[in-house]
């Protein structure tokens, strides 16, 4: 068995034929994470005691032949979705003691499924950023390149998948943040349709754009985790009512032959590096070559898609921040006099700059007097990019297109660059503002040896077409897939 | 009258939902604090309001009873402001498309009926309370009441007087009992308002600047504010002063208001749309078999009361003040069958039982068919009025039927005439000297005859036998 | 620009934070930038359309009205350091 390239589907079958055991596999990721992670930096607490007594509790049901297909499967999860009694920080100090009293429901449905949670992984604080450097706790690392940022605001958990340090983990994805750090550590991640999976639990970041995702090292893994987390919840009124007849995992296969597929001539741009641009064409080929149809349109809204994201994102944020007032949990700035002085300083003391600046631009996208001009021209966007995307997938099985504009970046090369960073989300925001599955795979390394990612975005509920296609591709691009390697010590 | 007021209310009035209106927290008043809490009503990171669909469909059951259109779509939203009984920090609310609009009911004003428009009416959650009292230098915050649904009312500034006002509220207070959608006990603040006051000088047309008074939690409190309020801003004006339009805070135990200190940042709400609630929708259908469902309101049952029933205005207003006293009631005059003679046992004695016990109307521990069976007794003749009220009081003792208690006590009248005519002559033998002044004419003496020939049947003769038999006992003495 | 920075000011007294000169100048610094990013779709003709307010385009997803047991009061105050008589404490509120 070689652990740095095993995929969940590998280990089912290794446990269910008793090749190894629950706690033995279980056992093999804490050696890792004890060893490993002071290079990746990706865990912010790990759960060894209770992940044994799961892995143990797994093992019972495996050996009594009624193991799922997570059973005993070791996973890491962000740090901004609730288990019950374990600290949930989202890698704020605002947040740096709190212990939710309750379980988000997607990780019920793993505890249910007796799968392994090894702990809970690094983010940007409250998942604002694609850096993972304004956690509050420590800066991950990308596991290929450790001078290099692993992306985010989901970078612990797609390092600690691409390091091995987990068989899958599950994010977060408001703008990207389950996507772009997968691209940046090599491996799969994807976002579903919004509803598809409840967030109940997931501390919000923005409501109307938030869904919890997966991430892991092949598109059949990142479908076998969705069919473990998805189905409406009675505790998530946005939740849909939508189950798929098939599991996911089961329609991965099938091929894209006479698929027709789409790409935005809008995100061609000059601000797309020239070696993931060739890392573009050359998949185009090889989809092609795989029997798809590949052709470029327009949809100039998408364009807009940055600025209507964040005023979006970032006035959602604004309200569903603002209950972090050091009155019932968080922190409190100490020796106030009155509950003005304590609030204000509670929160300027408790939270980092990246939120403040989206605190502030959302509260200004609100205010009175700029909410036409701002937020509400951003939910005209919201309908104009939708009904454009509607418009592709009347013509397109799924739309096409880079991850990222670039590979991972140093770490601190761009930490004072705010407007940087927005600008490169310019090809993962569109799926979250038009609520569309969208999954981000490897396609490629750069002269760095950095990994590159490319996206299929597919129509509402349309998570079948963009895993076939990502599956497909992937079977393609297999024997170049590559791990980056770590030494312990 | 100098100046003509304008007043406009804001009536938030609690749902009587069994949970919350995002949550499944029981509702009830008062409790130990935050001990009817979960993540979702303390808003704890990553948790979600799921919407009560009864709340949904109570608030337009209280639409329709107050005569509005219901939106086929609307939608909720959140209203953002800091204060720590609201532990989210926005109040999810509704902006621009509430529930129910344009609506109104007709009020009686000394100068006749008017009605009062009702602008909008929308569903939002409560805050909880804070509690100032335990400690010099700290507040707590109790959110049991968190998330409690509420309805507020807004009119237009349709009321010109504390009269109306206090007319205007009381009706809607009964629509609302009625439509069986909030219990509106005023005393547990499950009814408050918030009052708009301006004043202009006769004879001009423009509007005054208005002040607000908020949350005020008993209908007396809302005609003294107002009238407090029309006297402060007349003196003013008299004296040549401005009105600041503000918030003012009303205190009912000193009569008099207080401005509030201004926030500098009271009136930036940031209202948007909650994403976490996805819309309402109705078809015009659902609307109708609402409309439908409704219960039988005041309004139409006053009429009823006063035609059919020919009862006074008086006593049908009497019945009307609760929901369960006026159902007792219709189901006592349906079995007795005399609504008159129901209405008068009850606005009488069963309300002297409830004055007696400390009793309200949804405790009377029997029903009112119940009643209307001993009714329909003392109809028959076949027990007296007096002894109807013994039984009456018995039967609060609670646990008894009418007719046991009438068995066990023997109130059962006597109509055997030949057990009367015994006791009738021994009554006569027994009081020769009586009997011979009434054979001397004296007619008053009949009276005491009669009273004695009662206490001998222990009331249980029926009056019309005995007074007949009396009379022709003496008329054969007379000879 | 200070008009600019006076208006950042307004906006974080709104939002509740507390910033020093130093912070202030500097948040105000990074949003004129972000401003001007935000500012490019100002002007876009979007008379006609309809604001989408949510995404997945269903409605009525209600619970019925059933109600269940609420928390233990341990759990709700477990992460206040701050609880006092059952309840959350704060700096006394002068009304």
């Amino acid at each position: 068995m070689e652990i740095t390239r095993l995929t969940i589907k590998e280990a089912r079958t290794l446990l269910d034929s008793k090749k190894i055991s629950a706690v033995e596999l279980t056992d093999i990721y804490m050696n890792r994470i004890k060893t490993l992670d002071g290079k990746v930096d990706s865990y912010l607490s790990v759960c060894e005691e209770t992940a044994l007594l799961q892995a143990a509790e797994a093992q019972k049901k495996i050996d009594g032949g009624n193991g799922g297909m997570l059973c005993g499967i070791p996973l890491s999860i962000k740090d901004n979705i609730c288990i019950e009694g374990t600290k949930t920080t989202c890698a704020s100090k605002m947040l740096e003691d709190f212990i939710p009293p309750y379980t988000a429901t997607a990780v019920n449905k793993l505890h249910s499924q007796n799968a392994v949670i090894l702990g809970k992984v690094n983010l940007d604080e409250f998942a604002m950023g694609g850096s993972t450097e304004n956690s509050a706790f420590k800066k991950t690392k990308n596991p290929f390149d450790l001078t290099r940022v692993p992306g985010g605001s989901s970078g612990g958990s797609a390092a600690s998948v691409s390091a091995s340090l987990a068989l899958g983990s599950l994010g977060s994805d408001t703008g990207g943040s389950v996507r772009q750090p997968s691209a940046f550590c090599g491996v799969v991640g994807m976002k579903p349709t919004y509803g598809l999976v409840s967030r109940y639990g997931l501390v919000a970041f923005a409501s109307s754009l938030d869904q919890i995702g997966p991430i892991g090292k092949t598109v059949e893994d990142c479908a076998i985790l969705l069919d473990g987390i998805c189905g409406q919840d009675p505790r998530d009124g946005t939740s849909l009512n939508y189950k798929p007849e098939v599991p996911y995992a089961a329609s991965v296969a099938g091929g894209i032959k006479n698929y027709s597929i789409g790409l935005p001539r809008e995100y061609i741009t000059e601000g797309l590096n020239s070696e993931v641009r060739a890392a573009l064409y050359k998949s185009i080929e090889t989809l092609e070559k795989l029997g798809a149809k590949v052709e470029e349109f327009s949809m100039p809204s998408l364009k807009h898609a940055v600025p209507a994201y964040y005023l979006m994102s970032s006035a959602e944020a604004s309200s569903n921040l603002s209950r972090y007032d050091g009155v019932k949990y968080g922190y409190r700035a100490e020796n106030s006099r009155s509950y003005n002085e304590m609030i204000g300083r509670s929160r300027a003391e408790g939270f980092g700059r990246e939120v403040k600046r989206r605190i502030l631009l959302g509260t200004y996208a609100l205010a009175s007097g700029y909410y036409d001009a701002y937020y509400k021209k951003a939910l005209k966007l919201r309908t104009l990019i939708s009904q454009g995307f509607d418009e592709a997938f009347a013509k397109y099985d799924v739309v096409l297109h880079p991850t990222t504009p670039e590979t991972a970046f140093k770490l601190g090369q761009n930490t004072d660059d705010p407007l940087s960073m927005y600008l490169a989300d310019i090809y993962t925001v569109s799926a979250n503002i038009a609520g569309l599955p969208s999954i981000s795979l490897p396609c490629g390394y750069d002269s760095n040896g950095l990994p590159i990612g490319l996206s299929f975005t597919g129509k509402p509920l349309g998570e079948r077409e963009i895993f076939r296609a990502a599956a497909a591709f992937e079977a393609d691009f297999a024997p170049g897939f590559r791990v980056p390697v770590l030494t312990g010590g | 009258m100098k100046y003509i007021p304008t007043i406009g209310l804001e009536i938030h009035a609690e749902l009587s939902t069994k949970s919350k209106i995002f949550c499944d927290c029981p509702v009830s008043f008062g409790g130990e604090p935050n001990t009817r809490c979960c993540p979702v009503c303390t808003g704890l990171p990553g948790t979600l309001p799921v919407l009560n669909k009864t709340a949904v469909e109570y608030t337009v059951k209280a639409g329709l009873a107050l005569n509005c259109e219901i939106n086929e779509f609307s939608k909720l939203d959140r209203k953002n402001y800091f204060y720590p009984d609201l532990p989210k920090a926005y109040q999810i609310s509704q902006f621009d498309l509430p529930i129910c609009k344009n609506g109104g009911i007709t009020i009686n004003t000394p100068e006749g009926e008017k009605f009062i428009r009702i602008e909008r009416i929308h569903l939002e959650e409560d805050a909880g309370k804070l509690l100032h009292d335990s400690y010099d230098n700290y507040s707590l915050a109790d959110y049991n009441r968190c998330g409690v649904p509420l309805i507020e009312i807004v009119t237009k500034p349709d009321l010109s007087s504390s009269e109306e006002a206090r007319e205007f509220v009381e009706k809607v207070r009964l629509m609302l009992l009625y439509s069986g959608v909030s219990d509106c006990r005023m005393e547990e603040g499950s009814l408050r308002a918030d009052v708009n006051v301006s004043i202009r000088p006769q004879g001009t047309e423009e509007l005054g600047t208005r002040t607000e008074m908020k949350n005020i939690n008993s209908i007396r409190g809302i005609a003294r504010s107002i009238d407090a309020e029309i006297e402060r801003q007349s003196e003013l004006l008299d004296e040549g002063k401005k009105i600041t339009q503000e918030t003012r805070r009303w205190d009912d135990n000193k009569g008099e208001s207080k401005s509030m200190r201004s926030k500098e940042d009271a009136h930036d709400y940031r209202y948007f749309p909650e994403p976490d609630v996805v819309p309402i929708s109705f078809t015009k259908e659902e609307i109708e078999a609402f409309r439908k469902a409704l219960p039988e309101l005041p309004d139409k049952r006053l009429a009823e009361y006063t035609g059919e029933f020919g009862l006074s205005e008086v006593d049908a207003n009497l019945l009307l003040t609760s929901v369960s006293l006026s159902d007792f009631f219709e189901s006592a005059a349906k079995e007795c069958g005399n609504p008159k003679a129901a209405s008068n046992f009850i606005t009488v004695e069963v309300l002297r039982q409830l004055n007696d016990t400390g009793l309200s109307a949804e405790d009377i521990p029997f029903g009112g068919e119940v009643l209307g069976r001993l009714l329909k007794l003392v109809e028959n003749g076949e027990i007296t009025a007096a002894n109807a009220k013994k039984v009456l009081a018995e039967m609060f003792e609670g646990g008894k039927n009418p007719e046991d208690i009438i068995a066990e006590k023997g109130y059962k009248v006597i109509n055997d005439t030949g057990e009367v005519e015994n006791t009738v002559k021994e009554i006569l033998a027994g009081n020769e000297k009586a009997v011979a002044e009434y054979l001397a004419g004296k007619e008053k003496t009949f009276g005491f005859l009669m009273g004695q020939c009662s206490r001998a049947l222990a009331g249980r003769g029926n009056p019309k036998v005995v007074q007949e038999v009396l009379r022709s006992e003496l008329n054969k003495l007379k000879g | 620009m200070t008009d600019t920075n006076d208006y950042i000011k307004y906006i974080a007294g709104l939002a509740k934070l507390s910033l020093d000169d130093e912070e202030m100048q500097s948040l105000a610094e990074d949003m004129q930038d972000i401003i001007g990013l935000m500012d490019t779709i100002k002007d876009l003709d979007t008379e006609s359309i309809g604001a989408t307010e949510h995404i997945s385009r269903v409605t009525n997803n209600m619970r019925e009205d059933r109600a269940g047991n609420p928390f233990d009061t341990e759990k709700i105050l477990s992460n206040s350091k701050h609880a006092m008589e059952n309840c959350f404490s704060i700096p006394k509120m002068i009304e």
